[in-house]
C-alpha cells in the first residue's frame, strides 16, 4: 500500500470509528388510496399495506364492515389490474412502536371478525338442525347430517355403518399399526365411546346467554349443539373408516393429465405416505374435539396418494365445495384468450407446486394442500374449456371437505314440545348474536365507512388525537389528509391496467381513447356501455361524457327490446353507462372499464412490482 | 365552484356503492393471482406466515381467557387457511403458540400449564413451544 493510501485507509478507520450510528430506519405504514370506478367501491377505496400485507374493509352483503387481509400481489392485481384504477401509495413515517401497534390491532380485528362469522354459523347450524328436529316432531332419528370429508368414501343417505367397498392397503396399514400398538378392541371401544357421547347430546339445549361480541376481545364461547354433533359424527366416520379400510369412491379423485411421475417423485411420495401414516396414528390419540375432519382428510389424502403410486400419476381428491362461485365469463370474443391465459397459468402454477412439494426434500401437509389446490384448479379449467363455461373460482388454497350426509345419528329422541322450545331458542341465538355484531361492525356511510375505520385504526395507534372533519369520510379527500398529517416518506402510483398498456404517444392516446379501438381493454361482462374513456381526457372531457350518455341512452333505449332475450343486460348496461357519464359532464371522471383476465406475463409483472414495492 | 362541485359528486359516487367489491372481479385471475403468489414464495416464507397466525391468534385467545377447547378449535380454523389440518403434526405450530402466550404477556409459571395441556410428553413440541416463547418480544 502507498502513504497516501494509508493515509486514506487510516482517515476512513478513524470516521468510522467516530461518526455517530446511522438511525435505525424508522417504522413506516403505506396509505393506499384506490381511484373511483365503477361497481364496488365506486367512490374509490382505501387499504394500509404493512410489509407484504394489506388490511382494508369491505362493506359485505349482510351489511357489516369486515376487515379483509391481502398480500400485496393480490391487491395490487385485484384493483390496479382487473378492476384497472390506479393506486396511489403514500409511505408515512411512524414511531416505531406505533407500526407494531398499528399492525397488532389490524390482526386483532380480523381474528375476532373470522371468529364471530364462525360463531354465526355455528349457531345458523343449531337453526337447521332444529328446525330439523321440530319437522320429526322429537324423532331424532328422523335427521340426517353432513359429515365433512365423508364423501370421499360414504355416498349420501348412508346409514350408521359405513356402506363402503374396495379396500386401501395403506389405510388398513395404520389401522393394523394401530391395533398392534394399542391393542385390537380399541377401535371397537372408541367407537362405543363416541356413540356414547352423540346419545348423550343435550339435544333440548340451546347455547345460552350467548356472549355478545366485545369489539377488541376475543370472543370465547362454549360449542353449539351443532358443532358437537359435526364433532362426534366426523370421528365416527373416520373410525369406521380407519376400521374398515375402504377404498375411495370412484368419483372422489381428480387426474389433471399432468406428466407422470418421477423416480424421485415417486420415492418423496412414499415418503410421504409414510410420513402421513405416522401423523395419523398420533392424530388418533389426540385429545382435539375437532379431530375427526383432520382424519378423514388424512385417511383419504393417504388413499388418493396410494392411488397415484399405482398408476404412476398425481391423482388428489376433489377440493371443489359444492357452493363454489362461477363468475362471469368475459365477452365472447375475449373467450379464446381469456382461456388460453388461464390455461397456462394453471400449468405453470402446478408445476411449481409440483416441485415445491415432490422435490428431493420432505413434502409437508401445506406443501401438499397447494399442491392439491393446483391440480383441482387445473382440472376444473380443462373441464369449463371443455363446456364453453366459466370454471369455479374459490380461495386459495382450495382444502378437500366433500360431505357425506349421514342418518341414523344415534341421537336421543326428545318431545315434540323440546323441540319447539329449542328451535324457537336457536332462532332468537342466532336473531341477537347478528344484532349484537351489526350495533358495532354495521356499515354507515360517512361515520362507519373502510376510510374511517382505517383512519382511526392508524390515528388510534400514532397517538394522533386531532378529531377528522366528516368530509375526510370521502376516499381521495381522506388520502390528501393523511400527507398533510404525517411526514410522507415516499409516493408511488400503481399504474392502472390501461395506463400501463399506454405508450406516450399521440397514437397511443387516440387508440386508447375509446372502447372500440384501445388494446388495453378487455371488458367483463359487467362493464357499462360507454364509447369514450375519459380518466385521461381532461380538456375534451365534458364531450366525451355527453357522447357516452347518448351512448348509454342508446344502449338502454335497445336494451328494453333485448330484454327477453338477454335477461335485461343490456338495459342494465345502458342506465349504467349514463349514471357512471353524467359526472364526466362536470370534468368528474369515475369509471375507468375492467379488466376480464390477464395474461401470465401480466401478472407475474404486478408479483414482481409489488415484491420491489415491499421491499423498498 | 369546483372543489364543491367535486365534493358534491364525490359523496354521490360515495353513495353509489362504498367500500364492496364487485363479485365478478372474484374472478379466475384474482385466483390465479393467489396461486402466483402461493406457488412463488418459498416454503420458507410461508411457514413464517403460518407461525406468525399462529402467535396471533395465540396472543389474542389468550388474553380473552377462554377454554382450551375452544383454542384448539380457532385454531384449526388458522390452520386449516395455511393449508394445514393436522396442525399438531406440525412444529410450527407449536412455536407460533409459545410466541402468542409471550406476546400476551402470559407468565412464566402460566406458560408451563399451557405447555403442558398442548405438548404432553412430546419434548420437540415443549422445545419448539419453549423456543417460540423466548424468542418474542413481550408487548
Amino acid at each position: 500500500m502507498t502513504a497516501a493510501g494509508t493515509r486514506r485507509a487510516i482517515a476512513a478507520l478513524v470516521l468510522a470509528l467516530f461518526s455517530a450510528p446511522a438511525p435505525a430506519p424508522a417504522a413506516t405504514v403505506d396509505y393506499l388510496y384506490v381511484e373511483a370506478n365503477e361497481g364496488g367501491s365506486a367512490g374509490g377505496h382505501v387499504a394500509l399495506g404493512l410489509g407484504d400485507e394489506v388490511f382494508h374493509l369491505q362493506h359485505e352483503n349482510d351489511g357489516l364492515l369486515q376487515m379483509h387481509r391481502d398480500t400485496r400481489l393480490v391487491f395490487r392485481t385485484r384493483y390496479a389490474l382487473l378492476e384497472n384504477r390506479p393506486v396511489h401509495v403514500a409511505r408515512l413515517q411512524l414511531p416505531d412502536d406505533a407500526a407494531t401497534a398499528l399492525r397488532d390491532a389490524l390482526m386483532r380485528r380480523w381474528l375476532i371478525e373470522g371468529a364471530e362469522r364462525d360463531r354465526v354459523a355455528a349457531l345458523d347450524a343449531d337453526v337447521a338442525l332444529y328446525a330439523s328436529l321440530d319437522a320429526a316432531s322429537g324423532d331424532a332419528g328422523a335427521l340426517a347430517w353432513p359429515v365433512r370429508a365423508g364423501g370421499y368414501f360414504l355416498s349420501d343417505a348412508v346409514g350408521a355403518e359405513t356402506s363402503t367397498s374396495g379396500h386401501s392397503r395403506a389405510i388398513a396399514a395404520v389401522r393394523d399399526a394401530l391395533l398392534a400398538a394399542h391393542g385390537a378392541d380399541l377401535l371397537d371401544a372408541d367407537l362405543a365411546a363416541t356413540d356414547a357421547a352423540l346419545a348423550a347430546l343435550p339435544l333440548g339445549a340451546v347455547a345460552s346467554g350467548t356472549v355478545a361480541p366485545a369489539p377488541d376481545s376475543y370472543p370465547a364461547f362454549a360449542p353449539t349443539v351443532s358443532t358437537r354433533l359435526s364433532e362426534l359424527l366426523e370421528l365416527r366416520t373416520a373410525l369406521q373408516v380407519l376400521r374398515a379400510a375402504p377404498s375411495l369412491r370412484a368419483d372422489a379423485l381428480v387426474d389433471a393429465a399432468v406428466p407422470p411421475l418421477t423416480t424421485t417423485e415417486v420415492a418423496v411420495l412414499h415418503a410421504f405416505a409414510q410420513q402421513s401414516q405416522t401423523a395419523l396414528l398420533a392424530l388418533v390419540a389426540s385429545a382435539r374435539a375437532d379431530m375427526g375432519y383432520a382424519l378423514l382428510l388424512g385417511l383419504a389424502r393417504l388413499a388418493a396418494v396410494e392411488a397415484s403410486l399405482q398408476v404412476n400419476r398425481l391423482l388428489v381428491l376433489d377440493a371443489w365445495p359444492a357452493d363454489a362461485p362461477t363468475p362471469a365469463l368475459p365477452a365472447a370474443d375475449e373467450r379464446p384468450a381469456y382461456f388460453a391465459a388461464l390455461r397456462e397459468q394453471t400449468a405453470l402454477f402446478s408445476a411449481r407446486q409440483r416441485v415445491k412439494c415432490l422435490s428431493a426434500d420432505a413434502c409437508r401437509e401445506p406443501d401438499y394442500t397447494r399442491l392439491e389446490s393446483a391440480l383441482n384448479r387445473s382440472a376444473e379449467l380443462t373441464r369449463a374449456e371443455g363446456l364453453g363455461s366459466a370454471p369455479r373460482s374459490g380461495a386459495e388454497p382450495l382444502v378437500p371437505a366433500r360431505p357425506a350426509v349421514r342418518r341414523d345419528l344415534g341421537l336421543c329422541r326428545v318431545s315434540a314440545d323440546s323441540a319447539a322450545t329449542a328451535l324457537q331458542a336457536a332462532r332468537t341465538a342466532a336473531t341477537d348474536y347478528r344484532r349484537s355484531r351489526a350495533r358495532h361492525e354495521n356499515y354507515e356511510l360517512l361515520t362507519r365507512n373502510c376510510v374511517t375505520e382505517l383512519l382511526a385504526q392508524l390515528d388510534d395507534a400514532a397517538r394522533h388525537d386531532a378529531p377528522r372533519p366528516p368530509w375526510e369520510a370521502i376516499p381521495f379527500v381522506s388520502a390528501t389528509a393523511v400527507a398533510d398529517d404525517y411526514p410522507v416518506i415516499a409516493r408511488e402510483t400503481w399504474p392502472s391496467f390501461r395506463q400501463r398498456a399506454q405508450q406516450p404517444t399521440w397514437g397511443s392516446w387516440l387508440t386508447e381513447a375509446t372502447t372500440l379501438t384501445a388494446r388495453g381493454y378487455r371488458p367483463t361482462a359487467r362493464d357499462s356501455t360507454f364509447l369514450f374513456f375519459t380518466d385521461s381526457a381532461v380538456a375534451p372531457r365534458p364531450l366525451f361524457g355527453a357522447a357516452n350518455v347518448a351512448v348509454g341512452l342508446a344502449g338502454g333505449t335497445l336494451g328494453l327490446v333485448t330484454w327477453p332475450v338477454d335477461g335485461g343486460r343490456r338495459l342494465r348496461g345502458g342506465l349504467l353507462g349514463v349514471l357512471y357519464s353524467a359526472p364526466e359532464l362536470v370534468f368528474v371522471n369515475l369509471r375507468k372499464g375492467t379488466t376480464a383476465y390477464l395474461t401470465t406475463a401480466e401478472l407475474e409483472g404486478a408479483g414482481d412490482d409489488a415484491v420491489a414495492c415491499a421491499a423498498r | 365552484m369546483r372543489s364543491t362541485l367535486v365534493a358534491a359528486l364525490g359523496g354521490i359516487a360515495l353513495t353509489i356503492a362504498s367500500c364492496s367489491i364487485s363479485d365478478s372481479i372474484k374472478s379466475s385471475s384474482e385466483s390465479s393471482a393467489s396461486s402466483s403468489g402461493s406457488s412463488s414464495s418459498s416454503s420458507a416464507s410461508q411457514r413464517e406466515s403460518y407461525t406468525s397466525d399462529v402467535r396471533d391468534y395465540t396472543a389474542a385467545y389468550a388474553k380473552s381467557g377462554g377454554q382450551f377447547e375452544g383454542f384448539t378449535r380457532g385454531l384449526s380454523s388458522i390452520a386449516s387457511k395455511h393449508g394445514v389440518s393436522n396442525w399438531e403434526d406440525d412444529l410450527d405450530t407449536y412455536t407460533g403458540i409459545g410466541a402468542g402466550l409471550k406476546k400476551a404477556n402470559i407468565p412464566a409459571a402460566q406458560f408451563e400449564v399451557w405447555k403442558q395441556n398442548l405438548a404432553g410428553s412430546d419434548a420437540s413440541k415443549a422445545a419448539a413451544m419453549q423456543k417460540g416463547y423466548n424468542d418474542q418480544q413481550p408487548q
